[in-house]
């Protein structure tokens, strides 16, 4: 939990930078907060997969 | 000011107003009913309804047609609900964290697109031809304000009528009640549990999409960022109470409605009540309707839960 904590903490503070130095809107944010939430349902999802693999 | 509550000017702009803001709030309602029925819980509706708002606005500006920026709208609606059907149905992720991204996405890409696009103009739509129905739209107050208007709104009145029917009467709403209450009997009646809830998925978003293009073109003439402001939230919560009659989608809708509406109309009766507070009743009514009837709500067994063959 911590670790994905300090992960968005660091997303949210990089992309706020770099949309600022883009020239772009900080609504970018939360396109890259929806990604990451995608890629860790996936994650999860294959961390399942794994564990059912090795049971079988 | 109860002469100005009860004046016509008052009465008419909150009726429709109600009937505005009613519409997408039914759109969105009758296909999360359709999705919660099947055992999907679509949290991604406002992402949904968001992202067919800006299709339909962008559609309608562009080509100077309404029906365009319907059809787009559903489209919207439809990719993204493609998304949550591969993500929930078929590699069955959390339908709750996939639901969220979908609306934070959607809320980041309209966003951005309306920066690029519209934000110097802010471009408007013009006035909408209404289709009044003859006799009914001569009834004073009423008439103006439920016979008089888009035939979206008629379109919208018949889609619950239609799906009443198909919940009750056919194999298609018994297959939607069995792929939510109980998967594994559907699967062992040989018909395929994800393909229901991958149908009914697709139909959400085409539903919140049109719901969303209609807030754009119709309700509003005009696409801003966030603009759907929770709306598809209270959809949700319409789908949840209403207990699988999509006669109280309509109803709960128009009185939600009615509460969005309530801004403009006290404003035509001349009655002074800061915006604040009045844009606090329609979310202060969701409290008071959940406190009052959430026991009543009746979910689907298996709502939010994947489903995977021979696992229980």
């Amino acid at each position: 939990m911590i670790g994905f904590v300090f992960f968005f903490a660091v997303l949210s503070i990089g992309g706020e930078t770099a949309s600022r130095k883009a020239g772009l809107p900080n609504y970018f944010i939360l396109v890259l907060v929806a990604l990451m939430l995608i890629f860790l349902a996936l994650t999860e999802w294959l961390g399942q997969r794994r564990q059912m693999a090795a049971r079988d | 000011m109860s002469q100005g509550l009860l004046s016509d000017a008052f009465l008419i702009s909150l009726i429709a107003g109600a009937v505005a803001a009613g519409v997408p709030l039914l759109l969105a309602g009758l296909g999360e009913q359709v999705s919660e029925k099947a055992g999907v819980l679509n949290i991604g509706i406002e992402g949904m309804m968001l992202f067919g708002a800006y299709a339909g606005f962008a559609t309608a500006f562009g080509t100077n047609s309404l029906w365009l920026g319907f059809l787009a709208g559903a489209a919207a609606g439809l990719v993204m609900a493609m998304l949550m059907a591969l993500f929930c149905v078929r590699l069955g992720l959390n339908q709750i964290v996939i639901g969220i991204a979908l609306t934070l996405g959607a809320d980041g890409i309209t966003a951005l697109l309306h920066h690029v696009q519209f934000s110097r103009t802010y471009p408007r739509l013009p006035r909408v031809e209404t289709l009044d129905i003859p006799g009914l739209s001569e009834i004073p107050i009423v008439g103006p304000s439920l016979f008089a208007r888009h035939p979206m709104v008629y379109i919208a009145v018949f889609l619950v009528l239609v799906l009443a029917y198909l919940f009750r009467n056919t194999h298609v709403g018994l297959n939607l009640q069995a792929a939510g209450d109980k998967p594994d009997a559907l699967d062992a009646a040989g018909i395929s549990v994800t393909a229901t809830r991958t149908w009914s998925v697709l139909f959400t978003g085409a539903m919140a999409g049109m719901g969303g293009a209609y807030m754009a073109m119709i309700g509003a003439g005009i696409f801003v960022p966030f603009m759907t402001g929770g709306a598809g939230f209270i959809a949700i919560v319409l789908a949840m109470l209403a207990r699988g009659r999509p006669i109280w989608v309509l109803i709960g809708a128009f009185l939600f409605g009615a509460s969005l509406s309530l801004t403009t109309a006290l404003q035509v009766g001349g009655v002074n009540v800061p915006t604040d507070v009045v844009q606090m009743l329609p979310f202060l009514m969701v409290m008071i309707v959940l406190v009052l009837f959430a026991r009543r709500a009746s979910l689907p067994a298996a709502l939010g839960l994947p489903y995977v063959r021979g696992q229980r």
